[in-house]
């Protein structure tokens, strides 16, 4: 489902990724850890193309990513579920909007987008909360809203970026009991970036460990975090205990 | 991203900018509009409807009723039809328009009917308002106006034409004819070349109409045969005269400021260097506030040394000095010596002795009269003098015999009786001789009291008192000789000598030209009684006058004063002769200069070369062209704000999200140029050259490429504090890009109505999803 090779990108001068590959088979999930600055968030940018890759491929699908042209990608992209650390919802919008704002990019009616939308939103328990705006839920909620928008286009491939990173410790109990659901359901290749490592460990088909934009650690989670090779993934082993 | 402006959002942007633009110009227009109504309903206010009045009169302010009054008075009994209104006061003065009906509406009248109100009270003067009418300007010459007045007449669509202050008014039948008929004129205007030569006061010409000739000749040998028309005058006037005014009281005071000569001088000086002064054997002190220095500024260098006067304290004429560096407010190394020199100073000293010495000019001149009169009775007795030296001569040779016979009786025998008859003719003789020495004397004394300035006389004055002063007491001697007769030998010797004085007094006397001594005297006498008539009292006072007038300056303002008159003169021509030539055809301005240059080189002329005249519009018509450029201004400055605000509140959020999008760029010029600085550039030029063009807004000086440019530059402003006025979320936006919304549903759906509230935010309504 997901191929990327020899994935390079600098910042200013600096290499953030060089030559990061990795591959996601249909309905597998993979969780990217590592230190921060080690290159995750860019990495999984990378694969919508939110950050340009200097070189490399990706493969999603069907579709070669790097070869995509703006309209091509938009369309792309809507194949693709994108949860952000700090939700990134649309303020002047109430949840059940910006729920429904992915289908209206489709083309999808607007009264058909909304309903969509509901539904999506029960399916992340917050029938209650749509026609709340941002400012009026909490981060929790929030980062659910953002959940649902992700998951109302249906996509192939779920990309994560650390969706727990800015919520309250009480709170990323909610959010990841949700993600372990929506991975049990299945069906849905998964990419998360995340610093939970049982989380990882319980959820995730491969990890990846990446130290300065390189892979240092990629196999099963069983194998990264009890059998590292590299003193980093010693070190993530650890957690565990 | 780059397909922002590809899309959709294009058509966006466009509706909205194209809405903006409209509307602005709507508003820009009914702002200037209505300036220019207020305006305009202020100008009629103030001198009526168009074509309503053709002159005003003005009046004193105080006398304004009672004026009006008489000419309302005049008007009836001579110009019946005539209208008078009373306007607007300005400065003290009342104007009163005046109405002419249309068979006064010509040259004559124009002229004449201001002329019967001369001798009404308070009346100060008038002004031509009739229209429509322009004024062709800046001819000096009368045969130039004449010229333009016969040719101008005879131009279509024009009424009549007259002399105005100087100008040539030129009156249309109506309006309709102003443009078609001004255009002639124009060409007319630009059908002759007027060359300007100014000769400064430094450089006049010995014959002006003899260079007026050269030029006449120089102008058709250079640029071909035309007609040529010349008119000379003498001098300029009005600032001319102030000009020339200070220039000579720069000559006066430059002449009379004390020099300074410093000689001796360590180092070269600079012109316009100021130094110390000091007076020698004093001790160096601090130059500001300290009476005994002074700061003198070098004004040339001459071969003895260099010029300076006094810029600060006052120096004493004829005074030496020591010279020292100015350093900040001190003296600092000696530089040399100086001497002073005041010219004002010695004419004041000079103008004192003459006052003094007029006062004593009457009184000598009365007593040189009187000893000249005396002088000239003496010469009236001269004769008798004469007589009176002969027959004492006589008497001497007389005495002289018979003292000889006495002698020669004593030494012979001769009886006693014979000697006493000798000796008492001798005392007879001698008194006889006595009283002719007391007639002698007295002329004596009258010429020594005389006057003594003739070398003649004087030399005659001078034997006689020898002569006189040898004989006294000679009477007691030849009484001695009667008594005695002893030595007779010496009395006779003595005797000689008197007779031979007396007779070198006489052939003196005889040699002398009493007839010109006469002449002279008389001449001298009445050059004694013209001294005594020269009105000496009036040249005392005008003496007197001279010297109090004289300036009372110290030497630092006499130099200041030459300092202020040189920065007034600075920038003026000080005018002196000057030739006007007007010349048929166009000449190249700058080979006719060159040409005038060369034929006058030795005297530095001003020339300027310029077509016959201006063409200046009616004073409605100026008012209005005025009142348009306000209207116009005023549209423009609105155009300007509203062009900001657009910038604000419409296109911030697009520019804003254009500056966060580092790979937002494209290539402008062969150089990679943010888009931001493009887009906000390009709108602004766009936006605010549309408005100007719509709403007919102009700005002085500025033609369509600067109000571009000025545009463009409104845009790179709002660029610059586009972030702080629509700040854009990014997180939003990349959360739109990441659902897959194209770039111009993110604009509509997130950037713009995340915005300011504007005319793109309103029309955005009916395109955003909610």
């Amino acid at each position: 489902m997901l191929r990327v090779e020899n994935l390079h990108k600098k910042f200013g001068g600096k290499a953030v990724l060089n030559g990061v590959s990795f591959a996601v088979g249909q309905g597998e999930t993979l969780v990217i850890t590592g230190p921060s600055g080690s290159g995750k968030s860019t990495a999984l940018r990378c694969i919508n193309r939110l950050v340009e890759p200097d070189s490399g491929t990706i493969q999603v699908g069907d579709l070669s990513m790097c070869e995509l042209d703006e309209d091509e990608l938009v369309l792309a992209r809507r194949r693709i579920g994108f949860v952000f650390q700090r939700f990134n919802l649309i303020r002047r919008l109430t949840a059940l909007e910006n729920t429904a704002l992915p289908l209206i990019a489709r083309g999808v009616g607007k009264h058909e987008a909304l309903a969509k939308a509901a539904e999506a939103l029960d399916r992340v328990g917050l029938s209650n909360h749509m026609g709340k705006h941002p400012s009026e839920m909490s981060g929790g909620q929030q980062q659910r809203v953002g959940i649902a928008r992700a998951l109302v286009g249906d996509p192939d491939l779920m990309l994560w970026d650390e969706p727990t990173a800015s919520l309250d410790p009480i709170l990323v109990g909610d959010i990841l009991d949700l993600m372990r659901q929506l991975v049990r359901e299945g069906g849905k290749t998964m990419v998360m970036v995340t610093h939970e490592v049982r989380f990882a460990l319980e959820v995730a088909d491969q990890v990846l460990l990446l130290d300065s934009g390189r892979v240092v650690e990629q196999g099963s989670p069983q194998k990264v975090f009890t059998d590292p090779d590299t003193a980093l993934g010693k070190l993530y082993g650890r957690l565990l205990h | 991203m780059s397909s922002l402006f590809a899309g959709e959002f294009r058509k966006d942007i466009i509706r909205a900018v194209f809405a903006a633009v409209v509307a602005a110009s709507v508003l820009a227009s009914a702002i200037a509009y209505a300036a220019d109504m207020y305006f305009g309903d202020t100008v009629s206010g103030l001198i009526g409807e168009y074509g309503e009045y053709d002159l005003v009169l003005m009046v004193r302010e105080d006398l304004a009723d009672a004026a009006l009054d008489q000419m309302r008075e005049i008007v009836r009994e001579r110009y019946p039809g005539v209208r008078l209104k009373k306007g607007i006061t300005l400065s003290g003065r009342t104007n009163v328009l005046v109405g002419l009906p249309p068979g006064m509406r010509n040259a004559e009248a124009i002229q004449e009917f201001p002329v019967q109100f001369v001798n009404v009270p308070g009346y100060s003067g008038y002004g031509v308002m009739i229209e429509p009418r322009i004024e062709i300007t800046g001819i000096d010459s009368e045969a130039v106006r004449e010229m333009l007045l016969r040719r101008c007449e005879q131009v279509n669509g024009v009424l009549f034409v007259f002399e105005h202050h100087g100008n040539v008014a030129v009156v249309f039948e109506d309006a309709s004819a102003v443009d078609q008929a001004t255009e002639t004129i124009s060409k007319i205007l630009e059908s002759y070349t007027l060359i300007d030569v100014r000769f400064p006061i430094s450089g006049q010409v010995d014959d002006l109409r003899a260079a007026e000739n050269e030029l006449a000749n120089a102008v058709v040998e250079r640029f071909g045969q035309r007609d040529v028309l010349t008119s000379s005058e003498l001098k300029d006037e009005g600032m001319g005269d102030l000009t020339k005014a200070l220039a000579e009281m720069k000559r006066f005071l430059t002449y009379y400021a004390t020099s300074i000569h410093i000689e001796d001088a360590q180092r070269p000086l600079t012109v316009g260097e100021h130094v110390v002064l000091r007076p020698e054997g004093g001790q160096l002190q601090r130059t500001t506030g300290q009476a005994a220095d002074c700061i003198a500024m070098v004004i040339s260098a001459e071969e003895s040394g260099y010029r300076a006067v006094v810029t600060e304290g006052d120096v004493e004429d004829g005074g030496l000095y020591s010279v020292y560096e100015l350093q900040g407010t001190s003296g600092g190394s000696w530089l040399g010596n100086a001497s002073a020199n005041s010219e004002l100073a010695r004419l004041a000293r000079s103008l004192d002795s003459g006052i003094e010495l007029l006062g004593g000019l009457v009184d000598a001149a009365d007593e040189a009269g009187q000893s000249a009169r005396v002088a000239r009775q003496l010469l009236a007795d001269y004769g008798h003098l004469i007589a009176s030296l002969t027959k004492v001569n006589q008497n001497v040779q007389t005495i002289e015999s018979l003292i000889d016979s006495a002698a020669n009786g004593l030494m012979y025998g001769s009886t006693s009786k014979q000697l006493v008859s000798a000796l008492k003719s001798a005392k007879l003789l001698v008194d006889d001789f006595r009283s002719g020495l007391d007639a002698v004397s007295a002329v004596a004394d009258t010429m020594s009291s005389g006057e003594r300035f003739n070398g003649a006389l004087e030399r005659v004055t001078a034997t006689l008192q020898h002569w006189q002063d040898s004989l006294s007491g000679y009477g007691e001697g030849l009484e001695a000789i009667a008594s005695v007769l002893e030595d007779s030998g010496q009395a006779g010797e003595f005797l000689s000598q008197i007779s031979h004085m007396t007779q070198a007094a006489l052939e003196a006397l005889y040699g002398l030209d009493i007839e010109g001594l006469s002449a002279r005297l008389d001449g001298l006498i009445s050059s004694l009684d013209s001294v005594r008539s020269v009105d000496t009292d009036a040249i005392h006072s005008q003496l007197m006058h001279i010297r109090e007038s004289l300036p009372e300056l110290r030497d630092e303002e006499v130099g200041r004063s030459i300092r202020l008159i040189d920065s007034y003169l600075g920038g003026q021509v000080i005018p002196g002769d000057r030739i006007q030539m007007v010349v048929s055809g166009k000449i190249p301005a700058s080979a006719a200069k060159r040409m005038v240059e060369t034929l006058f080189e030795d005297y530095e002329p001003a020339t300027t070369v310029s077509s016959l005249g201006s063409i200046q519009p009616g004073v409605r018509t100026q008012v209005l062209r005025v009142l348009g450029e306000v209207r116009s201004t005023i549209a423009a400055l609105v155009a300007l704000v509203l062009t900001a605000l657009i910038l604000l509140f419409d296109h911030s959020c697009v520019i804003s999200l254009l500056k966060r999008t580092d790979a937002c760029r494209c290539v402008a010029g062969g150089k990679n140029v943010r888009m931001a600085t493009v887009y906000s550039a390009a709108l602004g030029a766009v936006i605010f050259s549309s408005i100007m063009a719509l709403s007919r807004a102009s700005i002085p000086l500025l033609g369509p490429t600067a109000v571009f440019l000025l545009g463009a530059g409104i845009g790179l402003c709002a660029s610059l504090v586009a972030e702080k006025v629509s700040p854009v979320d990014f997180d939003e936006v990349m959360a739109g890009v990441a659902i897959g919304l194209p770039w111009h549903r993110i604009m509509r759906d997130i950037v713009i109505p995340a915005g300011r509230p504007g005319l793109l935010s309103a029309l955005n309504r009916s395109e955003a999803s909610f």
